[in-house]
């Protein structure tokens, strides 16, 4: 009797461990779709924004794609099924870039800062919202899981002409 | 023969027959309550990888279609009529005569008069070469009444496509959320039609996509030797839903959609993509299935509401003003035999390349 018991509780130990695993891989891959979906979506701003960019100094392409982008995901973005950190409003956030002078390290993700971004061939303008040609945007997720707290960034790149 | 007999004051030993039947009974019922323990936790264990191994599929679907679609160029697959359509065009005969028929699948069915009274849907069943026909059209379909057609500039579209409308939805449209927004949409949503960059002359030298010195789009098609596929870029492609299996909710015994009754018929069904040569109806539909069965939509009642959030849950919506593709999967895992389970798995496709604004 006190081996089936044993037996039943090391089954029951696993099936435990084995749902905790779903979760987990389901709130991951939940995670990583949208992570991609937020990142398309900021694709398709560039495109827009491109289109609308006349060339002229008061419409340019970094203004009207930080425009679509904070309109968008300025005050962040739930993710169904995920539920926010204490104190969070929302699951998600996009953090937009706009000074050549973040590094890689206060970013918390690999994506090859501090760069040029508006062409002018330094790294080092604290503020390039108006003409910058390349914008950096991390989009992060922090959410709580039956596992825990988890937090997950990813990188985009969205380039203008 | 000697028979013990207890002596007074001397303890008793051994167990009563009453006592090893008890004592039987009882390691009985425990075996038994153990064994239906064992059972669940093995149910329970196989729906968890159910789910695991459907979710896994689904989002292994989204990225093929990802790594499918990110290059392709869409198109608003609609049209205008360009003569007449009675009440009566109908049967292996009829047709209905178009300004194009480009990037409409070989077969399907069409929304005609989607904003108004005589709002028809009609099922074709051919194309003809010039790109200006439908063929052998099966009238008022989906609850829809036959009904003549003039000539206007209302679209004909492709059912199998949803379309995001201006201003507020008609009888006719639904209306879906995504990313906590309203869009007002037309069409089933069960499909997307679309090009991708080809080789048009894929035998000489490395694979450069351009026709002279331009990209060159098409399909790869069953246009080679004895029906071999080619790149072809009078091809085109479409993605559809094809259902395999009915499932009721009775059957099931549960409410899938969350309607609130248990009598809804659903499909299982998985994603095709057809590629075809508009240019000649000789060369064979390419079919090549893109994932397994196991997405599942309600019967005669594409876009419907599969979560019970009150909004029509659209496949795919395809907006080409932003030229984002929204894909929607609703994935059914069957673990437990009483308790089936949905997730619903959401993708956004931003295509690189514009939309195709030709041949309206």
């Amino acid at each position: 009797m006190v081996i089936l018991m044993v037996g039943v509780l090391a089954i029951t130990s696993s099936t435990l461990g084995i749902d905790a695993l779903r979760r987990r891989s389901h709130e991951s891959a939940n995670a990583n779709l949208a992570l991609r979906r937020v990142a398309e979506t900021l694709h398709a701003h560039a495109a827009l924004a491109r289109s609308q960019s006349d060339g002229d100094a008061a419409n340019t392409f970094s203004e009207a794609f930080l425009s679509l982008a904070e309109s968008d995901f300025g005050a962040g973005f739930d993710v169904p099924g995920m539920t926010p950190l204490p104190g969070q409003e929302t699951v998600g956030s996009v953090e937009l870039i706009t000074s050549e002078a973040q590094t890689d390290a206060t970013l918390g993700v690999l994506m090859g800062m501090p760069r040029d971004l508006n062409g002018d061939g330094d790294a080092s303008d604290l503020d390039v919202r108006e003409d910058a040609r390349l914008i950096p945007a991390v989009i992060r997720l922090a959410w709580r899981g039956p596992n825990g707290d988890m937090t997950s960034a990813q990188p985009v790149w969205v380039q203008g002409d | 023969m000697r028979i013990y007999k207890r002596q007074a004051g001397e303890p008793r030993r051994g167990s009563t027959l009453i006592e090893v039947t008890f004592s039987a009974a009882i390691l009985s019922v425990l075996l038994l309550a153990l064994f239906g323990v064992l059972e669940r936790e093995g149910q329970l264990g196989r729906s968890t990888l159910a789910i695991a191994v459907a979710e896994n599929r689904a989002i292994e679907l989204s990225g093929r279609l990802r790594r499918e679609l990110v290059g392709a160029r869409g198109k608003r697959v609609r049209c205008v009529l360009t003569q007449p359509l009675s009440a009566g065009e109908s049967g292996p005969d009829s047709e209905a005569l178009v300004s194009t028929t480009t990037g409409f699948p070989p077969a399907g069915a069409l929304l005609v008069d989607s904003d108004s009274l005589s709002f028809e849907r009609i099922a074709y069943a051919g194309l003809d070469a010039g790109e200006r026909t439908f063929q052998e059209l099966a009238r008022g379909l989906g609850g829809t009444a036959s009904s003549s057609h003039a000539v206007s500039p209302a679209w004909v579209l492709w059912a199998g496509m949803a379309v995001p409308i201006e201003g507020a939805p008609g009888p006719n449209d639904g209306t879906a959320l995504w990313s906590g927004r309203e869009i007002h949409f037309r069409g089933d949503g069960v499909g997307f039609s679309y090009r991708v960059p080809v080789d048009p002359d894929a035998s000489v030298g490395l694979p450069d996509f351009l026709d002279g010195l331009t990209p060159a789009w098409g399909a790869v098609t069953r246009s080679g030797p004895q029906g071999a596929l080619a790149h072809n870029t009078d091809g085109w492609c479409v993605i559809v839903y094809e259902a395999q299996r009915e499932l009721t909710e009775v059957e099931l015994g549960t409410d899938l959609n969350s309607d609130g009754d248990k009598t809804d018929v659903f499909e299982e069904g998985r994603l095709i993509k057809l590629t075809w040569d508009t240019q000649d109806p000789s060369v064979p539909v390419h079919r090549q299935a893109l994932g397994p069965a196991c997405i599942l939509q309600e019967r005669d009642a594409p876009a419907a509401d599969l979560d019970g959030d009150g909004y029509e849950d659209p496949l795919f919506l395809w907006d080409a003003d932003t030229r984002v593709l929204n894909l929607r999967m609703f994935i059914l895992a069957r673990g437990l035999p009483d308790r089936p389970t949905t997730r619903r798995v959401e993708a956004s496709i931003f295509l690189r390349n514009a939309f195709e604004e030709v041949s309206e």
